[in-house]
């Protein structure tokens, strides 16, 4: 794999959840709003979950400290394309779900309409593929179509605060470190999960039990 | 010739040597690399453009084909936004005319009394409108107040607008409004 | 904004008050986290609310909404007690030195300043008048200590505002009041250093909208924070041309370039150029209105072409003229509108970009006015609440007469032109493609209009002089209409001279001429477009300065000028105090950086004498200094007073005035009865908002259905406490009374740990907050959707301004049925 592949950074201490990667990924990739138009449940977070039409959601939780203030972080829920794919492992077939050479991608192609859903989806510990009506699979591609172009993928390029950065996998985890370093003082909790499993990155300022998962919700 | 995203990234090869020129102004380096992506295809045209919404004022490059719009990114050459959005910049493709069945496209006219809308033409509505404008203003028009001072407006008629308009329109709609002798101009900045 | 968007990133400290900036400007964060990363900048979010701007910050603090002089208050408390102020600058920039005439006074008992009148409800401003010697220039006490001194009295006034006083009006902590002040004064009283304020509508939504605004900038100018990179006060201003559309002043009492609008009492031009030409007797001041002159006549030169002539006054009669003091902004407006019989006052009406009927404060009243028009046109680039009106909410049809046409128009990217951002910047687009089906751009609309009215006028009709006389000649011609309206803002020689030839753009607006030699649509913007091009569409980003100017993206008023009263940003001899992050610099000969306000040489001579031929920085005012003590129609230095609706009977500052005197509340009907202060019915203040997600009234954004989804209903956040109170349960749907609607706005229930009930004056006050982005009539026509927050708000107004006070206002809550 060219240079180790690619990999996300995502700095949660800067999101401020404005979700443009929500929406610049249902505009580069096409993808419908959902219909029927969901409600409001009590919460900024919407559409309620991931599906074939939503591979990017920005999750919201609030948390009340000890002190009488509060915390509310955001979480982007999409595909962590793991290194070593569980769901590519327990595909039948071997074409239906694929790693791009240059990037590390994990695409779901078209054959994954022959397989069970149930079992890619368990499969996944981040609980990340959905099932379109025409039964095939769906998520986050890395925009490998802009990639492989030398573009950045569609929700990085959008984000305004920076909490979003994509690049060579190892200059990704090396900037992780590096802001590591820089936010200990403030954010005493602060991790990079899974760092050596996934190209999803997520740096989190809190401790992780402060942040919405997709298993909570 | 009408270019799907999808379509464009499939033939776009990578190539350099390719001049790039468009709206009588000269791309910068970033946006020129992205636009390379693009460059073969017939048809495809990028106009640069300013967002809608709120005043940060960040640029967007606009790519269209066969009258339609087929992408609208951030302007990476932009030094305010430096091709980033929110989430009301990154939907902008959505307010294109042609990719958003909800945009009004037809004349309409509600009659006194109605309970549904007609459509109508443009011949008809600016005749019928024009001839309002003339009949309030000539029956309302005050040439001197009640104080004896001369004055020269109409009070019986009223304007809200607009913000949304670019400035020479409303350096025009001013002008539009104040020939006619209008004192109730407002917009926005009331609000 | 005195400053630009990213100048935010030069900032020392940033505090974000009366403004969500993450969800409304959401691009201005990057800007925030580059001062942040480059200097250290500590972020203060101040908010009644936590919000996703809270979210980020270094510094959260809760206050009531409609307490922010209170709040402000105490930090000017702060500063003046401990002398944290930019000496030279005070001393040398603003009118502190200033003595105040014997007069003045305001009263702590009756919380009134002298020169009050109860019969108008309104304050004689010349009572506030500064002490003059005998050639009329003003008396000064440089070293601040005369008791009569603009900055003695701002301490006496301000000694009433301590801590504990400010947090029973605000519900702040003290101890969070005194973290705020701390944190903001002490990282930019220094010279050198700078900090920013970032406000919008959550300052100028209130009864006292233009004084919250005030009391910051005078905490900024005692900071010497105003003319220097990362300073200034900035107003994010919501929409991507309110700034271009007020600079072209698209309201009763202003012509474009904010010259006034003439009164019934300027009968000629020369009594206009009296009245409106401010003079001076300050011998440095550059009293720059004192141009106003050459800005009007190039003005009517624009308006009306060669039938404007030396013998008719350049057609300053074709000009509508108001009666002298009398008010016409919307709130009036619609109250006439609203009151009037069918048909009898205003009988047309345009809707042009506008939605009214879900925008406006107390929208069931904007609807009921609506009907009372004989015709009403829309122009928009969807359907409305106000196009809709006459099938909304407990409307029936069949009885309004009113006649409705709606005229699609083009969207942004369907259209030529330019539009000015919040930094002042006018930036032009194109058109990527055709508009839709039979939509037309605005401008198109405007000139088919005007064609056939004024051929209708050709025939005959009531004074049809500035019909038929004003300039139209922009369409059909070979360039296009937007390329010639952008032209004739910027203005022409008319005559050869030394400036230039007959035909040609004049250059800027120093070349401007008050003997109709010269036309210019819009003084302000002279310079946009000249003989070497679009200035506006220039797109060569960055540049030599460190601060970035980018003097050559796009073009900016006044005369390319990226900070104003930027000659304020250096020290007597024309050194900048921030030298790190200089805005301009004296050369010895000119001058260095960005545009000066003025390219006079430095107040001092090198050699540390006075300079006679400099100018004061403050070039737009008469007395050529900034005004810490200025006169406003509700009072020369803010004070706290509660807003029309408020859980409060009486001013916690312990005078008798409850409600700044000089509001306007317009006379009493049944659509806008007022809730009683104090009162049990409505005890829960309420304040309106916005959403990233959505914009406005939502007309551009409802319809979108990317985002529809991410924010698809009207909601109401609350805190656990009041929730508890009340039994609701997060995503209830409940209903949000006021006495404007009393049978409630449905929402759903967002209840959050992010409002906190206050303790004011010892007792326990909620708050709740609703976005104002919804209404019946999109995504779908359900007139049973009552959702749109303005059925809630009063209309009633700032008296500076007008704005209404959408920001606090009393209601109750109940799970619905």
């Amino acid at each position: 794999m060219a240079e180790n592949g690619k990999s996300f950074l995502i700095d949660t201490t800067k999101c401020t959840a404005c979700r443009a990667c929500q929406v610049a990924c249902k505009q580069w990739n096409e993808l419908a709003a959902e219909d029927p138009v969901p409600t409001n449940r009590g919460t900024y977070e919407n559409p309620p979950d991931l599906s074939a039409n939503t591979w990017v959601l920005v999750r919201f939780k609030e948390t009340g400290l000890s002190d009488g203030t509060v915390a509310w972080n955001f979480l982007r829920n999409s595909c962590h394309h793991c290194i070593d794919a569980p769901c590519k492992q327990m595909a039948d077939n071997s074409d239906s779900i694929t790693i791009d050479a240059q990037t590390g991608a994990v695409l779901f192609g078209e054959g994954t309409k022959n397989e069970s859903f149930e079992k890619i989806r368990k499969a996944c510990p981040f609980n990340i593929p959905r099932q379109g009506s025409d039964g095939q699979l769906y998520k986050c591609t890395m925009c490998v179509d802009r990639v492989h172009n030398g573009d950045l993928p569609a929700c990085v390029k959008v984000c305004p605060v920076g909490a979003l950065q994509f690049g060579d996998r190892q200059d990704m985890l090396d900037a992780a470190a590096d802001r590591l370093d820089a936010i200990r003082s403030d954010y005493p909790d602060a991790a990079v999960l899974d760092r050596k499993e996934v190209r999803l990155l997520l740096l989190l300022g809190d401790r992780q039990s402060m942040y919405a998962t997709a298993a909570e919700s | 010739m009408l270019v799907t995203r999808r379509e464009f990234l499939k033939t776009s090869a990578f190539t350099a040597g390719v001049a790039i020129t468009g709206m009588g102004f000269a791309l910068g380096p970033v946006e020129a690399h992205a636009e390379q992506l693009r460059k073969n295809i017939e048809g495809a045209t990028r106009t640069t453009t300013i967002c809608p919404y709120c005043g940060v004022g960040c640029g967007f490059v606009v790519h269209a084909s066969g009258g339609k719009v087929i992408n609208i990114e951030g302007d990476a050459d932009h030094p305010i936004n430096e091709g980033t959005a929110c989430s009301k910049g990154s939907a902008l493709y959505q307010m294109a005319g042609g990719n958003n069945v909800n945009r009004l496209t037809k004349v309409r006219y509600r009659a006194a009394g109605a309970t549904e809308w007609e459509e109508k033409s443009w011949e008809w509505v600016i005749g019928q409108i024009a001839a309002k404008i003339k009949a309030t203003r000539d029956e309302t028009f005050t040439e001197t107040n009640e104080a004896g001072k001369t004055v020269n407006r109409t009070l019986g008629i009223g304007s809200l607008g607009s913000a949304a308009m670019d400035n020479e329109e409303c350096w025009l709609y001013q002008k539009f409004l104040r020939a006619l002798g209008l004192v109730y101009v407002e917009h926005q900045a009331r609000n | 904004m005195t400053n630009h968007w990213i100048d935010i990133g030069n900032s020392d400290v940033i505090l974000i008050m009366g403004s969500n900036a993450a969800e409304n400007h959401p691009i201005s964060m990057r800007w925030v986290n580059k001062a942040r990363e480059d200097n250290g900048a500590k972020l203060i979010h101040v908010d009644p609310r936590f919000t996703r701007t809270s979210a980020v910050a270094d510094i959260y603090a809760p206050l009531r909404s409609g307490s922010d002089i209170a709040f402000l208050g105490g930090m000017l408390k702060y500063i003046l007690d401990n002398d944290l102020i930019h000496d030279e600058y005070v001393k040398n920039y603003t009118n502190a030195a200033f003595l105040v005439n014997e007069d003045y006074e305001f009263d702590t008992t009756t919380g009134l300043f002298n020169g009050y009148d109860a019969d108008s409800g309104a304050y004689d401003k010349t009572a506030w008048a500064f002490q003059t010697d005998e050639d009329g220039v003003i008396l000064k006490d440089e070293t601040l200590q005369n008791e009569r001194c603009v900055y003695q009295l701002l301490k006496a006034h301000y000694s009433r505002y301590d801590t504990a006083t400010v947090s029973g009006i605000t519900g702040t902590p003290e101890a969070k009041l005194t973290e705020v002040y701390q944190a903001y004064v002490d990282a930019c009283y220094q010279p050198g250093k700078s900090g920013t304020i970032m406000y919008a509508m959550g300052w100028t939504q209130h009864t006292v909208g233009a004084q919250n605004i005030r009391t910051m900038a005078m905490a900024q100018l005692l900071l010497g924070n105003i003319g220097v990179a990362g300073g200034g006060v900035n107003a994010l201003r919501g929409e991507a041309n309110v700034q271009g559309s007020t600079d072209h002043c698209l309201l009763y009492h202003i012509l474009p370039g904010y010259l006034k609008t003439p009164e019934d009492a300027q009968t000629t031009l020369e009594e206009y150029k009296t009245k409106w030409t401010p003079t001076t007797n300050e011998p440095r001041s550059a009293n720059w209105w004192q141009h106003t002159p050459k800005y009007m006549v190039s003005f009517l030169k624009s308006m009306y072409g060669e039938a404007a002539m030396t013998d008719n006054d350049f057609g300053y009669d074709w000009l509508p003229k108001r009666d002298s003091g009398a008010n016409y902004a919307w709130q009036v407006m619609f109250d006439v509108m609203y009151k009037q019989e069918e048909g009898k006052e205003i009988k047309g009406f345009f809707a042009w970009g506008q939605n009214p009927a879900g925008s406006s404060a107390n929208t069931n009243k904007v609807r009921q006015a609506l009907g009372k028009l004989d015709w009403l046109v829309c122009v928009n680039i969807y359907g409305t609440e106000t196009s809709e009106f006459w099938r909304g909410p407990g409307m029936d049809p069949a009885s309004i007469n009113t006649e409705v046409f709606e005229l699609p128009c083009a969207a942004s990217i369907e259209k030529e032109g330019s539009i000015s951002n919040s930094g002042r910047w006018a930036q032009w687009r194109y058109a990527a493609i055709d508009p839709p089906g039979d939509a037309k751009p605005d401008a198109e609309i405007m000139d088919e209009l005007l064609t056939a009215i004024k051929a209708l006028y050709s025939a005959g009709g009531v004074f049809p002089d500035p019909i038929l006389n004003v300039k139209w000649d922009y369409f059909g011609q070979t360039e296009k209409a937007a390329v010639l309206l952008a032209k004739e803002i910027n203005g022409y020689h008319l005559v050869d001279s030394d400036n230039g030839t007959a035909g040609s753009l004049v250059t800027n607006f120093t070349k401007l001429a008050d003997d109709g030699t010269t036309s210019s649509g819009n003084w302000l913007y002279c310079q946009s477009y000249n003989e070497d091009g679009n200035n506006m569409a220039r797109r060569k980003a960055g540049g030599t300065d460190s601060i970035g100017l980018n003097p050559e993206w796009a073009w900016c008023w006044p005369i390319n000028r990226r900070i104003i009263y930027n000659r304020a940003s250096v020290d007597m001899q024309g050194n900048p105090y921030d030298t790190a992050h200089p805005v301009i610099a004296w050369n010895g000969e000119g001058w260095d950086g960005d545009v000066p306000d003025g390219g006079w040489a430095p107040m001092k001579n090198a050699d540390g004498t006075d300079n006679p031929d400099s100018k004061l920085p403050f070039i737009m005012r008469s007395h050529g200094v900034s005004q810490v003590f200025g006169p406003m129609a509700d009072g020369p230095i803010p004070e706290h007073y509660e807003p029309l609706e408020s859980p409060l009977a009486t001013n916690p500052m312990g005078h008798a005035q409850r409600l700044n005197p000089a509001v306007y509340v317009p006379p009493a009907d049944e659509a806008s009865p007022v809730a009683t202060p104090g009162g049990s019915e409505y005890p829960i203040i309420c304040s309106t908002y916005r959403v990233t997600e959505h914009w406005q009234s939502g007309v551009m954004t409802r319809w979108v259905p990317w985002l529809n989804e991410l924010q698809p209903e009207m909601f109401v956040e609350m805190s656990e406490e009041l929730a508890t109170q009340k039994g609701i349960a997060n995503g209830d749907r409940v209903l949000v009374k006021g006495i404007r609607q009393p049978g409630g706005v449905k929402a759903v229930a967002i209840v959050t740990k992010r409002f906190k009930p206050f303790t004011i004056q010892g007792n326990t006050v909620h708050q709740v907050g609703i976005p104002w982005c919804y209404g019946w009539a999109a995504p779908t026509l359900d007139n049973t959707r009552v959702s749109n927050a303005n059925l809630l708000t009063p209309n009633v107004g700032d008296p500076n301004t007008r704005i209404p006070e959408s920001k606090a206002f009393m209601v109750d809550i109940v799970k619905e049925a």
